[in-house]
Formats: structure tokens, sequence, C-alpha cells
């Protein structure tokens, strides 16, 4: 199985913030990156495509340096990036020669059909769009050259339930064909968890957990003890404490173990939100 | 032409009939009545071709716009590819509307029964040509560097340029026409072999220009 993209020891450095971070894309999964606003995200979205340059480590896309990759490669690139799209100044119908000629394999009547669907107005300049508007058009051109990889910073920003519904069920269909891969951000976790085979976490430039999202949901669970339970608890397999007013919220990934040996003890299903807030915010 | 160049070459052509339809329409309008009025006939291609020469230069705030550069950059294209296309986009600006404004003006003078001379046939649109793309030269990198807002200074560089070539080449003019050519004096040359030098010497800052762009925009981050 060919790694799509892969990010080892990757560094990056600006003022205040610096990126250092290992990643990697399989053929054939969906791969989730979350993170809170300024947690690094964008920034390596932006090494993969080569916006950037590093400071340190290597990254690849289809086992090529990113900086190195042909412009027939990057045919195999879908992208929608999260503040960045189309010159505001153009219409779709502008849009459609500018993407058939740099795309060989660009679906005119695909894209076409993709808007009328969404309701795109191919008259009308982008800059008039709504955010929503704007990220459809972006997914809608990410999906309509038959790339092998779609990079998508943050697409479902600015879309209502059904459009997000209604994305995820796009991305679903592009997976069915075999030998793609998706890697995606966003920072509302139940797009992730519907359509992730696994997620990495981002905080500070440094990736905190990479799981299966699977094993998150299943075997992922935040126990809620008094100070006289945690006494008491085998504390092998948590990964995180934080305390709390009633005692402490104890965060594993060891569920079943808990569950059979201290069947007292409250233990809720672990789930994307809660494992972020117990790894991001300060506990022990 | 590859792919990726007519790509970007048909988004800024795009660009500019959109944004500036009103733009091209006052342009035509201006030249046909200057063609009428104006009895030298160097200032239309001049006015042409360095007037047409900023719409090219225009196009990088389209694409600024809203972060664009970002998204362009992971088009199938490579950066010397976009410097392509704007640096062919410039040449063809350039060029083309100079050719229409002269053969206008040409037709213009014959069915007014005008004089024309070699200066207006040849030499006048060949200068202007130069002019244009030596006002592309200076400009191109700086905008890539900088970008539309920072520019200014280049901006007004370029105009003082722009103003000194028109002066320059307006005492040569009018000298050449009292068979007094400033330059001919000096060197002996023929006009023709003048202007020749002006263009491949424009061409050749044209290029110079053309590879500083492409090093400045691999350097770039987005």
């Amino acid at each position: 199985m060919q790694t799509m993209i892969r990010l080892d020891n990757v560094v990056k450095q600006y003022d205040k913030f610096r990126l250092d971070c290992s990643l990697q894309v399989p053929e054939g999964r969906v791969t989730g990156l979350i993170g809170r606003n300024g947690a690094g995200k964008s920034t390596a979205f932006k090494t993969m495509l080569g916006l950037i340059e590093i400071e340190g480590g290597t990254v690849k896309v289809f086992g090529k340096a990113a900086k190195n990759l042909t412009a027939k490669d990057r045919e195999q690139i879908g992208v929608v990036l999260a503040d960045s799209g189309f010159s505001g100044y153009l219409r779709i119908k502008d849009l459609m020669p500018v993407l058939d000629t740099l795309y060989t394999d660009f679906s005119r009547e695909q894209f076409m059909a993709g808007c009328e669907r969404m309701e795109l107005p191919i008259n009308k300049k982008i800059r008039e769009f709504s955010t929503g508007m704007k990220r459809k058009l972006q997914i809608l051109a990410a999906l309509s050259h038959n790339a092998r990889l779609l990079i998508l910073d943050e697409p479902t920003a600015g879309l209502d339930v059904v459009a997000r519904d209604e994305l995820l069920n796009l991305l679903r269909e592009y997976m069915e064909t075999e030998g793609r891969s998706i890697l995606i951000s966003s920072h509302i976790s139940s797009d992730l968890e519907g359509i992730c085979d696994d997620v990495y976490l981002i905080e500070n430039g440094r990736m905190l957990l990479h799981e299966d999202t699977d094993v998150l949901l299943n075997e992922y669970g935040l126990l809620k003890v008094t100070f006289e339970q945690f006494a008491m608890l085998d504390q092998r397999y948590l990964l995180r404490k934080k305390k709390e007013s009633f005692g402490y919220s104890c965060l594993t990934n060891k569920r079943q173990f808990y569950q059979d040996n201290f069947p007292s003890v409250v233990i809720e299903r672990g789930d994307i939100d809660k494992v972020i807030l117990m790894l991001t915010t300060s506990g022990e | 032409m590859s792919r990726p160049v007519k790509g970007l070459l048909i988004k800024d052509l795009r660009l500019i009939v959109i944004q500036m339809k009103m733009f091209f329409a006052m342009l035509v309008v201006w030249g046909l009545i200057m063609s009428i009025s104006v009895k030298g006939s160097f200032f239309l291609p001049g006015y042409a071709a360095v007037l047409c020469s900023f719409l090219s230069l225009s196009t990088y705030s389209y694409d600024e716009f809203d972060n664009g550069m970002a998204y362009i950059f992971t088009l199938p294209a490579k950066r010397r590819d976009y410097v392509r296309a704007k640096y062919l986009l410039g040449i063809l600006l350039a060029v083309i509307p100079t050719i229409v404004v002269t053969a206008a003006s040409c037709i213009a003078h014959l069915v007014t029964k005008g004089e024309i001379t070699p200066m207006e046939y040849v030499i006048s649109p060949l200068s202007a040509i130069a002019l244009a793309f030596m006002l592309m030269a200076v400009e191109n990198p700086i905008y890539i560097k900088f970008g539309q807002e920072k520019s200014r200074i280049a901006r007004m560089i370029s105009i003082g340029m722009i103003a000194f070539c028109f002066g320059m080449i307006g005492v040569l003019y009018e000298d050449s026409a009292n068979g007094r050519s400033v330059l001919n004096s000096i060197a002996g040359l023929e006009d023709w072999l003048l202007m020749l030098l002006m263009m491949a010497a424009a061409v050749a800052l044209m290029y110079v220009s053309y590879r500083i762009s492409c090093v400045v925009l691999e350097k770039k981050q987005f």
C-alpha cells in the first residue's frame, strides 16, 4: 500500500509558533487532522502543498518531495484551503475553461451538475458568494478532475448541516474508487468521526495523538471519579487526569478494563471532543 | 505553450475582460479621438502599449484578492509557469494593441489624406513596445516580491521612467523631424538601427527580469 502523504519530523518556525510534527496518509484511507484554531493544521497543509519552506524534516507526497511535484502530479491532488480560493473577480463560467485547460481529466459535465445541484450561480462573481458557497465551489473543483488525493483544510467551514451532510456523502462516494485517499481537517469533530479511518490531534504545532477512529470511539472513555474512587483506581491505563469539583475526570484508552473492574465508576464513551478537551486543556 | 501556462493565461485574460470592459471601451474611444486630432502619431501606439501593459500588472491584485495566491499554487502549475504566463500576457498586451492602434492610425491618415512617414509605420510602434517591455521588466519582479499594496514605490519609479523615456523619445523625434537627430549625430546611427538596439535592450531586460521574477517567486511563501 502506497503512502500518499508522509511528513517526517517536519519543522516550520514562525515568530511565536513552531510546527514540529510527523503524519502519514496511506492509500485507501481517510485521515483526519483535528485541533483548535491556531494549532497548526493549516501550516501542516501548506507544507504538503509546497506553499511554505520547511526548516527541518521531510515532506513527501506520492513519494516525492512536495517541492518537486510536477504539474502532472498536482493534477492528482484536489485541494480546499481554509483561507484561500479562486479569485473573487472570476465567475464560475470563467473558471471552467481554466480548469479544463489545467486538468487533463477535468469533467465539465460533473462540475456543472454539481454547481446546479448545489445552486451555485455560474454568472455571478465569486466574491459575491457566501462563505458556504465559496466552500462548495472549491469542493466541487477538487472533485472534478479525478484526483487520487484530496487535501481538504476545513472543507465544512461555513456550511449548514444539510450541506455538510451532502459534502460528507460526496467524500464517501469519492472513496468508493480504489487507490484514493483524503486528508481532511475540521473543527467539527462529528464530521471527522463520521468519515475518517484515523485521526491526528494537533496542538501547538505538535501531534498529541494518532488513533484509528474505531479505537477512539470504542476503546477510549472518560472516567468521572470522586477523590476516594481515584485513590482506589488502577491508574496504569489513564492517559490524562483533570481535577474537577467532584474529584477527577480521567481519559483512558482501556474503557472496557475499567467497566469490568470498577463497575461503580461513571464511564462515558470516548469521542473526539472529549479527547481534545482532555488532551489540550490543562491537566496532569 | 504548455497546459499550465495556457490555463493561467486564460485566467488572466478572463479577469481582464470581466474587470476592464469599461476601460477597454474608453481606450478605444479615446484612441479614436486622438487618432483624428493628434498629428504626430507616436502618442497613440505609446498610449496603447503602456496602458495595456499596465493591465497585465493589474492582474496581480486580482490574484492576491482574499489570499488567492496560495490557492493558485496548489493548481497543476509550477511557479515559473505563473511567471511565464504573466510575462506572456504582458507581451501580448503590449504588442497586439500597438499593432491594432498603428494600423487604425495609418488607415485614419490615409482616409484623411494625411502624410504617413516610416516613423509612423514602424519606428513609433517599435519604440512604444520597447518602452512597455522596459516598464514591465521593472515592475513585474517588484509586484511579485512585494504584492500590489507594497509596490507603490515601484509604480512611482516606473511612471518616472515612462515620463523620462517619453521625453527623450519626443526630443529625438522632434530633432530627427528637423533632420538633426541627436543620437544620429552622436553615434552616426540610423533611426531604424537605434530602434532595433532599443528593442534588443528591452527584450534582454525582459529576459533578465523574467529570471529574477522566477527566483523571487520560488522563494516566496504563502
